[in-house]
């Protein structure tokens, strides 16, 4: 019984036995020994040294030493360690036996976060990915989306920009609802939402199915990411310190500006010969201003960590300090972020572990006005931001500027100030209780709460501050959240059948306050608090709420450890959805089939692991992008005055029949593991979305562009394929290498509520996408570039013509009138495919990391491009530079790219058309990293655990097309102003090399 | 087994009491307030229901028509409105070409997609749905209280002043057939999606319904003085605004009627020479101003307003300049007071030119000054020399010269004009070379009226073609220009959004 009883977890055996084995020795023979990893010879602490056929066993200390008893010669110790194959070794007369253990690619006994638990590889039944720490902090980023780039099949990250302090955004499998927020759902430590420091990551569990995600219910229409921060060990303390410091450089891709002599000729071909003489006098090509160049420039970024960790049973503490100092390559741009967390766990007794986990954050970040970010891309060469006497110009119209800008901006960012201040802290308490053996209740209160200040200084001496003496604007937001989750969890099993699960409650309440502040007039220069400006234009101020509730259970079957079965349901109740509309009901389903444990599929002994799993799902969805609180809500807004008086205006429609859109995931997937060497992941999901939130177009004559409603029905299909294989696994020497790729198609599969309307079409300025029923949803919409006349040099668009009666097309011809061309899809903004791939390769102490990531198939629209490569509509700006294989119109016959330029443009050739849509295909060296690990020995010399050096590339090289400067575009609406696949300015990205060390203690 | 069973027991007193706790738990989250509404926001039932929430409405339309409720700062109704009207015409020209949609307003290669035409078209409706809200749910008669007669008076003001400005830019006048598509006409709250163009005919019928309502409804905003009475819809701008309509319908007896109506019995006046220019800098204190979009002093809109394309100090951009064929019109009598809207910009002792340009620079104040501040103006919509001229033009139809020149020279002896430099039947075409009456009155307009959006209308009105054979940035070499009056680009187009979304809505040719 008590064998039985205690066979199940293997490290309590370890620890009961490792701790009993000294009473029980007597005059036996002592074995010692180093227990270290194959690959890097690393020592490996904690591993497990059991002497075979019988309970006696010890794990190893921190240097990976052990020391153990056996009774004679003929003993065999078997060694084991999470994540790594075991080894049996017979002692023979030896008294040292030290053992190098190999890597185990599939980690079966690895135990894996899930949704509100923890499982076994072998147990899960859906699609999950899970990730070490080692595997992805390569990057020095601000947060784990940019770990993530490229790294997982299904999962895509946007690099966002460059600017200092911004994170990447992070989508999984594909555009379900493109309206609402996409982001999946983030859980650091089992709180929704939490707060993290990048390095205090231990691992990232991402849930990509039904079955996976079921139990976080509407929360999780986009999947989920479960971030388990480190936790203190038992035993001897364990001090890391990690400090980097590196450089950094824009990265501008293929796009370039002209310089003044192509500038100069240009403008040559604009205009006419006797008003070009008349207004370009050649001494222009005298001055040649760099912008960009002198914008952005090479900066440097620091990095410091330190983290302590120690423990006995009874309790124990991960303690962590991280600062980050970056500086942007735009001037004047700085993020600073410090961040300090303390995790204390306490076991009161057996039955009863409290864990309370406490972290601050403060951070601060200065941006620029966007007449110097954009400027660099506008201001034309012929404009020198300083005076023949050095000193930088203040008024551009006496200066005679050329460049159609109110001001010159590098005398603005002497005195003026665009910055955000916060400050955030966490709490995160939770109790577990052991009622009996199989039944626990575990309670987690999270609290959390955040204040930060948004200001813009402008000094009277500039050009923004002078009009009105200096001004100074505050904004203050204060928000704060409280949650609870509290669960009954049981575990029983009868034979070969086991029974777990759970069932519980959760609930919490988001409040904001937001905007406080106001807007001051009459300041001196160099001064910065609100109370000093002579008056106070308006105050403003708002406050808004967000609750939920949500019941939930779980459970999970499983009968001989080959088949597994998980059922959750929940019922979830969302504030953001009128009176009658609160609450969904959700449910999921997964099952598995480990058939590597059959004996018909043990006989193929390459076959090391095999399991088929399926899932299906019903998920709701209630998030909404721009932080809207009440979308149900008929509103009229206040805020605006009118000669001092309020003043209310329509600001939503309403939707009191809005209701939760709901996806229903089916997901079938096979692991298989070969050779011990190689495991593939294939997983194939169709993903039915219904009642669609949607920011539904309306006539503009009804007082509004568009109103929240649930409106049809879309489907998205795809594969994906994840492979990771170590090719060559000596002592000395290892390499592995890993891939992924991914497929998504989508489709408008219904309308609901509009008989006899077959499309949608969303816009955002001029910008289109339609999504048409039977069709792929969010296809570009615009009149089709048909190049250039060359006979007259004007633009040509296409003229679809249709059957007055049938509707049917009967020809197609070119215009070159913008207006009679036919707006018709031309292209998705969607990848056909994309994913990573990657090799590590070590030999001794060093290693080389190189992360590729790749995006095919989508096509972007490059609105810089149409903004500035305009054929003469804009000759006070500067343009963009005509690449290789571009050329513009000169005379009858001439086969272009560009129209003919013309003051004011060719024909307005510059408008939307798929002139400006490009292909969007990259492939990318996301990251390369080299470390070093000093030898053991020396590293024991200087009395250090570990010393690791790592030098990192971020960016290195993109081979595209594009014209643009990143075709890394955001694929989701981030708010009501874009649409998928669109580039426009940017921060741009940049290319980092840093250099770090990392030491143990 | 034993130990088991104890164990057992012991937990069962430990389980009620975590059951007791589990219960409490859920019963807290679960009394979470879930029927949360907002803060900051109300409903329209909310508003109505209150005299002084209708007030906050009306306030909320007027709102719409001065601020920039979008991110692009360029977007404001009344900016939009005064470009779009003025741009086209033959008063005024560009030094060069920009990004700014202004600019088709100049070359006339309209497209549907403009962004000023379609915030123009989308805040314009916003209002008219928050006219409906009010005009709908509130009933009105004799026995109501005179407050709430004027909010909702406003709101038959403004819906009015809406459709009369949409009109303008979307649409023909009724003089070019009344059958012609005129704009969408909604006045219920709960129209369908798709609704077609009313004519012209029935867009103004509209118009001057809402405005004969409001006329009878409206007095003056919490009985103030005229000048802070302007700055809402009032029972005297509405009969200006009728004049004005009635001009449009050629109905030119109610024209003169309700101008008669407002210059006899209204408490407006022209304002005297002396103070004329700073009227329209500080339109806020003018006599004549009937109504007014206010701007307070620390509302000043910079870039984006309406003076900053005329006005190159402060925060103005200054690429508009007075067209050659105007300056040479206002030039012709020196004491004009009206030359004083042109500063001519100086280099040294000679004409400054336009950077990278071969323009001469000249700006127009009309729209600037207001505090002191060069960008900072509260234009008029409608003032008192508007309706006078409305008079006169309807006298001039209807061959009632006389009183239109008296009309004319009541202006001109205001702008400082005596004797010769007034218009009299006798030196109408030996003198001044005007063709008629009704080329007197058109001119006069255009000297009085110049830059406030009026001369496009004037000339399309009378179906007049459009000279613009003058160097301008879309015209660099001063070619002949001359547009028909009828041509398909005097109007613009609707804008896309509503085409797409609205099937039944018609676009222009």
């Amino acid at each position: 019984m008590v064998q039985k009883l205690l066979k199940k977890p293997k490290l309590i055996v370890i620890l009961f036995f490792g701790l009993f084995c000294f009473a029980v020795s007597n005059a036996q023979i002592v074995v010692k020994g180093t227990v270290s990893s194959a690959a890097d010879n690393t020592p490996l602490p904690g591993a497990a040294v059991i002497v075979s056929g019988t309970s006696i066993g010890v794990i190893t200390d921190i240097d990976g030493n052990y020391e153990i008893s056996v009774a004679d010669t003929n003993a065999t110790l078997q060694f084991s360690y999470v994540g790594f194959l075991p080894e049996e070794v017979k002692t023979g007369r030896q008294a040292i036996v030290n053992v190098s253990l190999v890597q185990d690619l599939l980690r079966l006994d690895e135990v894996i976060v899930t949704a509100y638990s923890e499982k076994s590889k072998t147990e899960i039944s859906s699609a999950v990915v899970s990730l070490k720490a080692d595997e992805i902090n390569k990057v020095t980023v601000n947060s784990v989306a940019d770990m993530l780039s490229g790294k997982v099949a299904g999962v895509q990250v946007q690099n966002s920009t460059g600017q200092p302090g911004s994170a990447g955004d992070i989508r999984i499998r594909g555009v379900g609802s493109v309206f609402s927020s996409q982001k999946p759902l983030v859980v650091v430590d089992g709180v929704i939402e939490g707060s993290y420091s990048p390095n205090d990551i231990e691992s990232v569990t991402i849930l990509k199915d039904a079955g996976a995600t079921g139990l976080y219910g509407s929360r999780a229409a986009s999947g989920v990411i479960l971030i388990t921060t480190k936790s203190g060990k038992s035993g001897k303390s364990l001090i890391t310190a990690k400090v980097s410091h590196g450089i950094k450089r824009p990265e501008f891709g293929n796009f370039a500006v002209m310089n003044s002599e192509e500038l100069f000729d240009y403008h040559s071909q604009v205009f006419s010969p006797t008003v070009f003489k008349s207004i370009r006098p050649r001494k222009l090509l005298n001055q040649d201003y760099n912008w960009i160049d002198n914008t952005y420039k090479q900066s440097q970024l620091t990095t410091a960590y330190l983290s302590a960790t120690a423990g006995s049973e009874k309790s124990n503490y991960f303690l962590s300090v991280d600062y980050l100092d970056d500086n942007g390559t735009l001037i004047t741009t700085n993020y600073k972020r410090m961040s300090v967390k303390l995790k204390v766990k306490n076991n009161l007794g057996e039955k009863l572990s409290v864990t309370s986990d406490i972290s601050g954050q403060f951070t601060k970040d200065q941006y620029p006005h966007w007449t110097l970010s954009q400027g660099a891309f506008r201001l034309m060469p012929w404009d020198n931001p300083y005076t023949s006497g050095n000193e930088l110009v203040y008024d551009v119209k006496k200066a005679g500027w050329y460049s159609n800008v109110p001001n010159n901006p590098y005398h603005s960012v002497q005195y003026n100030r665009y910055g955000n201040y916060g400050v955030g802290s966490s709490g995160n308490f939770a109790v577990n209780y052991v009622i009996i053996k199989g039944l626990s209740i575990n309670s987690r209160t999270s609290l959390s709460a955040g204040f930060g200040k948004y200001e813009e200084i402008e000094s009277p001496l500039s050009y923004e501050g002078e009009p009105v003496g200096g001004r100074i604007f505050n904004s203050i937001n204060f928000s704060y959240s409280y949650g609870n989750t509290t669960l009954l969890k049981f575990e029983r099993n009868f034979g070969i059948h086991s029974f777990s699960g759970l069932a519980g409650v959760e609930g919490g309440k988001y409040i904001v306050e937001a905007g406080y502040g106001g807007n001051g007039k009459g300041i001196l220069p160099g001064q910065e608090v609100l109370g000093v400006s002579g008056s106070i234009e308006k105050a403003t101020g708002n406050k808004a709420e967000v609750a939920s509730f949500s019941s939930l259970a779980q459970i999970n079957y499983d009968l001989s450890k080959k088949y597994f079965v998980t059922v959750s349901g929940r019922k979830d109740g969302s504030s953001k959805f009128s009176p009658n509309n609160k609450y969904g009901t959700f449910y999921s389903a997964s099952a598995s089939w480990l058939m590597s444990n059959e004996d018909f599929i043990k006989q193929f002994s390459y076959i090391n692991y095999l399991k088929v799993r399926g899932s299906y799902g019903a998920i709701g969805n209630e998030t909404f992008p721009d932080d809207n609180y009440y979308p149900y809500f008929p509103a009229f807004s206040a805020g605006y005055v009118y000669n001092n008086q309020t003043a209310y205006y329509p600001s939503n429609p309403g939707n009191m029949n809005l209701t939760w859109e709901t996806s229903y995931p089916l997901n079938f997937g096979v692991d298989l593991g070969l050779f011990k060497k190689a495991e593939i992941n294939i997983d194939y999901y169709n993903i039915h979305t219904k009642d669609l939130l949607f920011q539904d177009p309306l006539p503009l004559s009804q007082g509004f562009d568009f109103q929240w409603k649930n409106v049809g029905e879309i489907r998205n299909r795809g594969i994906e394929i994840g492979l990771n294989a170590t090719l060559l696994n000596t002592r000395d020497l290892s390499c592995d290498f890993n891939f992924n790729i991914s497929s998504n198609q989508n489709e408008l599969v219904k309308l609901s509520d509009k008989p006899g309307v077959e499309n949608i079409i969303i816009s955002s300025s001029s910008q289109r996408q339609i999504l048409e029923v039977g069709k792929p949803a969010f296809e570009w919409y615009m009149p089709k570039w048909k190049g250039v006349d060359t006979q007259t040099g004007k633009p040509l668009w296409e003229v679809i013509e249709y059957d007055a009666a049938s509707g049917s097309e009967v020809a197609r011809d070119t215009t070159s009138d913008y207006n009679s061309a036919t707006l018709q899809p031309v292209g998705s903004p969607f990848p056909k495919f994309n994913g990573g791939f990657g090799t590590v390769v070590s030999y001794k102490g060093f290693s080389l990391n190189v992360a590729f990531s790749f995006v095919y198939g989508n096509k972007i629209y490059h609105y810089t491009r149409q903004e500035i490569d305009n054929d003469g509509a804009n000759t006070n700006l500067n343009a963009f530079k005509l690449q290789d294989g571009m050329s513009r119109w000169e005379k009858p016959g001439d086969i272009a790219t560009h129209p003919q330029p013309k003051i004011g443009g060719n024909s307005n050739a510059h408008e939307y058309s798929s002139r400006y849509l490009e292909d969007g295909s990259y492939l990318r060296v996301r990251n390369l990293t080299l470390g070093y690990s000093l030898p053991k020995k020396i590293v024991q010399k200087i009395k250090l655990a570990e010393c690791t050096f790592n030098l990192s590339v971020d960016n290195l090289k993109t081979w595209t097309k594009f014209t643009g400067m990143d075709p890394d575009v955001p694929l989701y609406r981030s708010d009501i102003w874009t649409l998928p696949g669109l580039s426009s300015f940017k921060y741009p990205i940049n290319k980092q090399y840093l250099l770090g060390i990392e030491i143990k203690f | 087994m034993k130990y088991f069973k104890i164990n057992t027991r012991i937990n069962i007193a430990n389980s009620v009491s975590l059951l007791v706790l589990f219960c409490v738990v859920f019963c807290t989250l679960n009394s979470c307030e879930m029927d949360l509404t907002p803060y900051s926001d109300v409903t329209s039932e909310t508003l109505v229901d209150s005299d002084e929430g209708v007030k906050l409405m009306a306030n909320g339309c007027l709102m719409m028509m001065k601020e920039q409720l979008t991110n692009d700062t360029r977007n404001m109704y009344v900016r939009h409105l005064f470009q779009l009207t003025e741009f086209p015409s033959d008063n005024v020209i560009i030094v060069k070409s920009t990004p700014d949609n202004l600019w088709y307003s100049f070359n006339r290669e309209h497209i549907p997609d403009q962004f000023n035409t379609t915030y123009l078209w989308y805040t314009g409706y916003k209002i008219i749905m928050e006219t409906n809200q009010v005009i709908n749910k509130i009933a009105i008669d004799e026995a109501s209280p005179e407050k709430l007669k004027q909010y909702v008076g406003e709101a038959y003001f403004y819906r009015a002043l809406v459709y009369f400005d949409l009109a303008r830019v979307f649409s023909f006048p009724p003089s070019h057939g009344t059958e012609k598509p005129g704009v969408v006409v909604r006045t219920t709250i709960d129209g369908d999606d798709s609704k077609a163009r009313s004519t012209v005919g029935d867009t103004y019928k509209q118009i001057i319904s809402d405005l004969r309502i409001a006329a009878g409804l409206l007095s003056m905003r919490d009985n103030s003085n005229i000048n802070e009475s302007a700055k809402y819809g009032n029972k005297w701008a509405a009969y200006g605004l009728l004049s004005r309509a009635y001009l449009f319908t050629q109905q030119y007896d109610s024209a003169i009627y309700f101008a008669n109506k407002l210059i006899s019995e209204g408490p407006y006046n022209l304002e005297p020479r002396e103070t004329y220019i700073n009227s329209f800098w500080n339109s806020s204190s003018s006599d004549e101003g009937l109504f007014v979009i206010y701007y307070d002093k620390t509302e000043d809109k910079g870039g984006a307003s309406i003076g900053s394309m005329y006005n190159g100090d402060g925060a103005g951009w200054g690429e508009v300049f007075p067209s050659k064929p105007y300056q040479n019109l206002v030039a012709r009598f020196k004491n004009d007071i009206r030359n004083q809207f042109i500063d001519t910009i100086f280099s040294g002792t000679n004409v400054a030119k336009y950077p990278g340009s071969s323009f001469e620079m000249f700006y127009i104040n009309k729209f600037s000054n207001q505090d002191g501040i060069a960008t900072l103006n509260s234009p008029a919509c409608i003032r008192l020399s508007e309706v006078y001229l409305n008079r006169a033009e309807a006298y001039a139809h209807t061959s009632q010269n006389q009183d239109a020149l008296n009309d004319v020279n009541t202006i001109r002896e205001r702008a400082g004009l005596s004797g010769e430099e007034l218009v009299t039947l006798t030196n109408l075409t030996s003198g001044h070379g005007y063709a008629d009456v009704l080329d007197a009155v058109l001119t006069e307009r255009r000297l009085e009226l110049a830059f406030e959006g009026h001369r496009r209308d004037d000339l399309l009105r009378n179906q007049i073609d459009l000279n613009r054979s003058y160097v301008s940035a879309q015209n660099m070499d001063g070619n002949t220009d001359i547009y028909p009056y009828n041509g398909p680009r005097q109007v613009y187009f609707i804008p896309l959004n509503e085409l797409i979304y609205n099937p039944a809505c018609v676009q222009n040719d």
